[in-house]
């Protein structure tokens, strides 16, 4: 008792006094003035499922937290179609050493009815929304408020805490269902996105202290402020200018001054909402993008899963790092790699899959670029030559085709993938090269699809996948006719075996036949022995 | 918690301590006296310190003070100077009085005085007007030092207001215009965590903020 007694907080006469006379002046004890608010910082729980709704709301040295939570219950009967809305606060000891644990007093059962008030009668929470099946059951949103530090004023901080709380809660979508269409299914937060509440406006409770002389308001009081205080209202106001909810207590005041006090909470909650506004559009998009973050894997494991290669594909992107760092093409290469869409990469990653799996099986004796060539002096030379001419930045005399096409059957060779984005690189800088010769080659090509049954379609797809998109437009007719030709001999590995063809074509040029691109075997060995 | 010992090792001065840490080790110091202080939110009262205390009661005896420490003090009603039957100051409830601690034991109520060891007044009893506020013991201590605290020395440099300093974390601050009061009480309330530098580099701050205080005071 003795000890109780001696940790209680008293007010002495001389603060008493010098409150009042210092307020004369306008001037407050902590250095602000009269009508300004103390800073307010809101919090919220991480963003995970079971955290969502709960904020903390930190006012000078008060601090509150709010916590929403939901369940079902049966509606009242007067209201079979609305949900219900419950405030429940608590004032813990470590707050106040005048608060006893469990309910305390006059002051937490009044903070409760006022933030009831202000949230119920205003309809700032839409609690038809909250009907799943009317009559038998509703939601009943329970809003915890916990008082964790007294620094005054209470009540804003208790009902800002709730205002953020409501606005980041989720509750699980439910839906009718079952054999009578009676049942009630909870869909989990993994399976559906779960919804957050209606909330219409927000309602926001500024309160005002009075003293001795009428003309001395202060607005935010802090703790020993209000125990010097004569009179106090509390007005529930929201950013629009409806008054939701005035409550008044003390000394009596005059009318004029509580039209002047209305007005100002006016402006002080449309500030207010601006920041709770803010504070929750931040913790919204966060969790957006935490989302996106678990979306965006799943798919790319999608992709890779098809293949059962051996392809690694971080040594395939360290190897087109390398290049790209060489090439010093990396900002168009992320652009590049947004633009080829989904299924694109995959029929590309599927015709290498199959081409590589006949190419890999033994190097390629008529293949130059096989391994048995040494791959440091190529990939040197290839490098120097292409960074050499990447360093001009100059589009169209860069690549020899022999080099860009080179380095695509070098790579393809060596086990892995040719990624589009390289080949887009690649084909990039030699574009309109390679644009002009492969369109040479279509007129030969033309001719030769009629006659062979080997080698699907060729270039023309080739061309129509990695490169531009204008290409591919002018190019897609023609790859049109060329696929109907084709027959449905849907060969990817046409593709590189038209690259090889055309790789082939390159070297010799000058004999070109239609046989070349028929039979590129026969070519190949030709070629072979051009080569080395 | 702040261990104000006179031989502490030069790395934990200043610094938080947590249980566990090794401050003084006593193994080699077994012929010197070691005077442990308080707390940094509650005080112990010991002798000879100087408080603030608030009057909550007054008995037929004595008047119950709180000293924000575990237990009531005991004000004896003579304890004035000149003091007899006849003149019994009357406090009301929460009147401020700068006292004096005379016995102070465990468990038992310390006991005040508002003399001092002589019997003379010596400034202690009822402070008037001016603005009270609370610290930690551990600041209280800092502004009582010698060679006087840099807020102070700063604050007293460009601002004149009278202080008393109560070790058990009570600061009693007046002076002619309540703008000076308010100043002088957030500074030393800001200067709780800061070192001496720092303090100083606070008040620049909160002077160029509030040049309104020193225009006046120099008008006066």
């Amino acid at each position: 008792m003795d000890a109780r007694l001696a940790n209680t907080w008293r007010l002495t006469l001389n603060e008493k006094n010098f409150i009042k006379t210092a307020l004369l002046s306008e001037i407050r004890i902590d250095g602000r003035k009269p009508f300004e608010f103390r800073n307010i910082s809101i919090n919220f729980g991480r963003q995970v499922k079971s955290e969502d709704g709960s904020a903390e709301v930190q006012l000078g040295q008060t601090r509150v937290m709010g916590i929403v939570t939901a369940k079902f219950v049966q509606p009242y009967r007067d209201r079979p179609n609305e949900g219900t809305l419950a405030i429940y606060p608590e004032f813990s000891p470590m707050a106040d050493p005048s608060f006893e644990a469990g309910r305390s007093g006059e002051s937490a059962v009044e903070l409760g009815r006022i933030i009831d008030r202000g949230l119920r009668e205003s309809r700032a929470v839409d609690t038809e929304s909250l009907c799943i099946v009317a009559g038998k059951l509703v939601w009943a949103i329970r809003i915890d408020i916990l008082i964790l530090d007294n620094g005054g004023n209470l009540v804003d901080a208790a009902n800002i805490a709730a205002l953020a709380a409501l606005m980041t809660f989720r509750r699980p979508e439910c839906s009718l269902g079952g054999e009578d269409g009676q049942e009630v299914i909870i869909h989990p937060p993994e399976m559906r996105d779960p919804l957050p509440l209606i909330v219409h406006h927000l309602p926001i409770a500024i309160t005002f202290g009075f003293f001795i002389d009428e003309n001395v308001v202060v607005i935010d009081p802090i703790h020993n402020e209000e125990a010097v205080m004569a009179g106090r209202m509390i007005a529930t106001v929201n950013a629009n200018g409806d008054i939701c909810a005035i409550q008044k207590a003390g000394e009596g005041v005059s009318q004029r001054v509580i039209m002047q006090c209305l007005q100002l909470a006016i402006t002080k909650a449309a500030d207010i909402t601006k920041q709770i506004k803010a504070a929750v559009e931040a913790y919204n998009s966060e969790r957006a993008l935490q989302k996106i973050k678990r979306e965006t894997t799943c798919v790319g494991n999608n992709v890779k899963g098809d293949q059962n290669q051996t392809l690694d594909n971080k040594g395939i992107s360290e190897l087109v790092g390398k290049y790209m760092e060489r090439l010093k093409l990396i900002s168009v290469e992320s652009y590049a790699s947004q633009n080829i869409n989904a299924e694109e990469t995959k029929s590309l990653r599927r015709g290498t899959d199959s081409s590589c799996i006949k190419f890999n099986s033994t190097p390629l004796s008529w293949d130059p670029y096989s391994k048995g060539v040494d791959l440091e002096f190529l990939k040197a030379s290839v490098a120097s030559q292409v960074s050499a001419h990447a360093c001009a930045c100059n589009p169209t005399s860069t690549f020899t085709i022999p080099q860009v096409l080179g380095l695509v059957h070098f790579l393809q060779n060596r086990n892995t993938l040719v990624p589009d984005e390289c080949l887009w690189e690649l084909l990039n800088n030699g574009f309109f090269a390679v644009l002009q010769w492969i369109l040479k080659r279509i007129s030969f090509y033309l001719n030769k699809l009629n006659r062979s049954a080997y080698n699907g379609v060729s270039p023309v797809e080739f061309v129509g996948l990695s490169t531009a998109s204008e290409e591919r437009e002018a190019s897609g007719k023609e790859k049109g006719s060329e696929a109907e030709s084709a027959g449905p001999y849907e060969d990817v590995n046409s593709k590189w075996s038209a690259v090889d063809a055309s790789t082939t074509e390159m070297h010799v040029i000058g004999p070109k036949t239609l046989k070349d691109a028929v039979k590129p075997k026969n070519k190949r060995k030709k070629k072979a022995s051009s080569m080395i | 918690m702040e261990n104000k010992q006179s031989s502490s090792p030069a790395s934990f001065v200043d610094s938080t301590v947590v249980p566990g840490d090794v401050v003084l080790d006593l193994s080699s110091m077994t012929n010197q006296t070691i005077k442990l202080g308080g707390g940094l939110r509650q005080y112990v009262p010991c002798v000879e310190d100087t408080i603030l205390g608030i009057v909550v009661d007054s008995k037929a005896d004595n008047f119950l003070i709180d000293i924000k420490g575990p237990a009531m003090g005991f004000l004896p009603v003579l304890a004035f100077e000149g003091g007899t039957r006849r003149n019994i100051p009357k406090f009301e409830v929460g009147t401020l009085l700068y006292l004096r601690v005379v016995k102070a034991n465990f468990g038992m109520n310390p006991e005040l005085s508002c003399t001092d060891a002589s019997g003379k007044a010596a400034e202690f009893g009822p402070l008037k007007d001016g603005y009270m506020f609370e610290t930690s013991t551990g600041l209280s201590r800092k502004l009582l030092s010698s060679p006087t605290c840099p807020v102070l020395e700063a604050l007293g440099k460009k601002l004149s207001f009278e202080i008393a300093v109560g070790l058990n974390g009570r600061v009693w601050v007046n002076a002619a215009s309540p703008d000076t009061i308010v100043v002088v009480a957030n500074a030393i309330m800001n200067s709780e965590s800061l070192s001496g530098a720092q303090q100083i580099i606070m008040l620049y701050d909160l002077m160029d903020s509030l040049v309104v205080v020193l225009l006046r005071e120099t008008k006066k």
